[in-house]
């Protein structure tokens, strides 16, 4: 047992694992149902920095799948970073949380500090915009969603994804996931957007799979030399499966992001002053 | 030129079809891209909100890829007015703020597409 606590029961995963882990800053973009299951998950595993992202406050809504959430949360409209942080320092006290109440195109320093981007927002847009983001500051991005969508009455089709991606390789419009005729749909039909069902178990599930994606990114247990990865939930079998869209979608290099979009395009080293000479 | 803070410097070059833009902003005009979008870029624009001057960075895209929206403008603030404001996006490492507004067509010259963005504050 090391200060930092007992990990011999994932002892598999390296002898550095613990250390890299410790030393490992994520940031969580969106603090619901799928990036709370994320950070508690991620804090037992050891994880040392988070950096947390989410501009709401609890409602009753959430309290059906938002993990660490109580009734006095609720009732004291306590903010999502603030219960994610709450949960992981009961794991780890000694973990690192800093947290960001913002929408997380304002908490970019977040980002640009991270190692790993785990994105749980809704929407195509935002994450096209978030992977964007974590292109630009070269980190690997893995984003988990689901969706009920009605086929008849009563008669729901519960479904969800896992995709993580990296600079270099394909990025969500390279697989096929992100298509053009989906990201105007939801900008056309804005005014339309109704509640998005969420419910606990598809949530774990999906938080279960990214955390798979994130521990074979940074430790050796198993092979990972796939560029991506794209994980579908059938939500009413209760079946995971590799997308095979990514076969038919992938056109060689990734065309959406070159190494022209890297780093802060407006940074000035000009405007930086020369040290004074101290002679 | 100028630098990016505003404020003009000797000797920046300008693309010719950008000249009438520089001429409405306090910094530099250039292009710029982004996961294969062409933007303009405008340091200091100067324009009128329901008649009241205004200036803040401005960013053009020109060939935003849907049919209803061909083109935008984003701006670093929420201006409010009743606008469908609509999205928060990250472009170039900032974050912007646009909203609803069709049909401006990119076939046309960069000035006309700025000022068919700008009707919306009229």
């Amino acid at each position: 047992m090391t200060a930092r606590g007992d990990f011999s029961r994932q002892s598999f995963l390296g002898e550095d694992a613990e250390q890299v882990l410790a030393e490992t800053r994520v940031a969580i973009v969106g603090l619901g149902g799928g990036g709370s299951h994320i950070a508690q998950q991620l804090a037992h595993v050891g994880v040392g920095h988070f950096r947390l992202i989410d501009p709401q406050d609890i409602e009753d809504s959430n309290l059906n799948r938002l993990v660490g959430a109580t009734q006095d949360d609720v009732i004291n409209g306590t903010p999502k970073v603030e219960i994610a942080k709450r949960v992981i320092r009961s794991v780890r006290p000694w973990a690192d949380v800093e947290v960001s109440k913002t929408e997380w195109q304002a908490a970019a320093d977040l980002l640009k500090d991270a190692h790993v981007v785990f994105g749980c927002v809704d929407g195509y847009r935002q994450r096209m915009h978030l992977e964007t983001a974590a292109r630009r500051f070269c980190l690997p991005y893995i984003d988990v969603g689901m969706d009920v969508t009605r086929l008849a009455d009563r008669h729901y089709a519960v479904a969800g994804q896992m995709i993580s991606t990296r600079p270099g390789g394909p990025c969500m419009r390279c697989l096929g996931f992100l298509t053009q005729q989906r990201l105007d749909r939801e900008e056309n039909d804005y005014a339309d957007a109704g509640i998005n069902p969420q419910v606990v178990w598809t949530n774990g599930t999906l938080a279960s799979l990214a955390v798979g994606a994130f521990m074979r990114l940074l430790t050796p247990w198993f092979d990972s030399s796939t560029e991506f990865e794209w994980l579908e939930l059938d939500g009413n079998n209760q079946l995971v499966s590799r997308s095979r869209q990514p076969d038919y979608s992938i056109k060689g290099p990734c065309r959406h992001f070159t190494s022209n979009d890297l780093g802060d395009p407006f940074l000035d080293l000009s405007l930086r002053r020369a040290p004074k000479d101290s002679s | 030129m100028m630098n990016d803070a505003g404020g003009a410097l000797a000797g920046a070059v300008i693309e010719p079809e950008l000249a009438a833009i520089a001429a409405i902003c306090s910094g530099t005009v250039k292009y710029m891209e982004e996961a294969g979008r062409r933007y303009v870029h405008m340091v200091g624009l100067r324009f009128l909100v329901r008649g009241a001057d205004q200036q803040m960075d401005a960013l053009l895209c020109l060939d935003y890829p849907n049919g209803t929206y061909p083109t935008k403008l984003y701006l670093p603030a929420n201006l409010g007015l009743g606008l469908n404001w609509n999205e928060t996006a990250f472009i170039l490492a900032k974050n912007w703020f646009t909203w609803s507004w069709s049909g401006v067509s990119p076939n046309q010259p960069p000035l006309a597409i700025l000022g068919g963005h700008l009707e919306a504050f009229r």
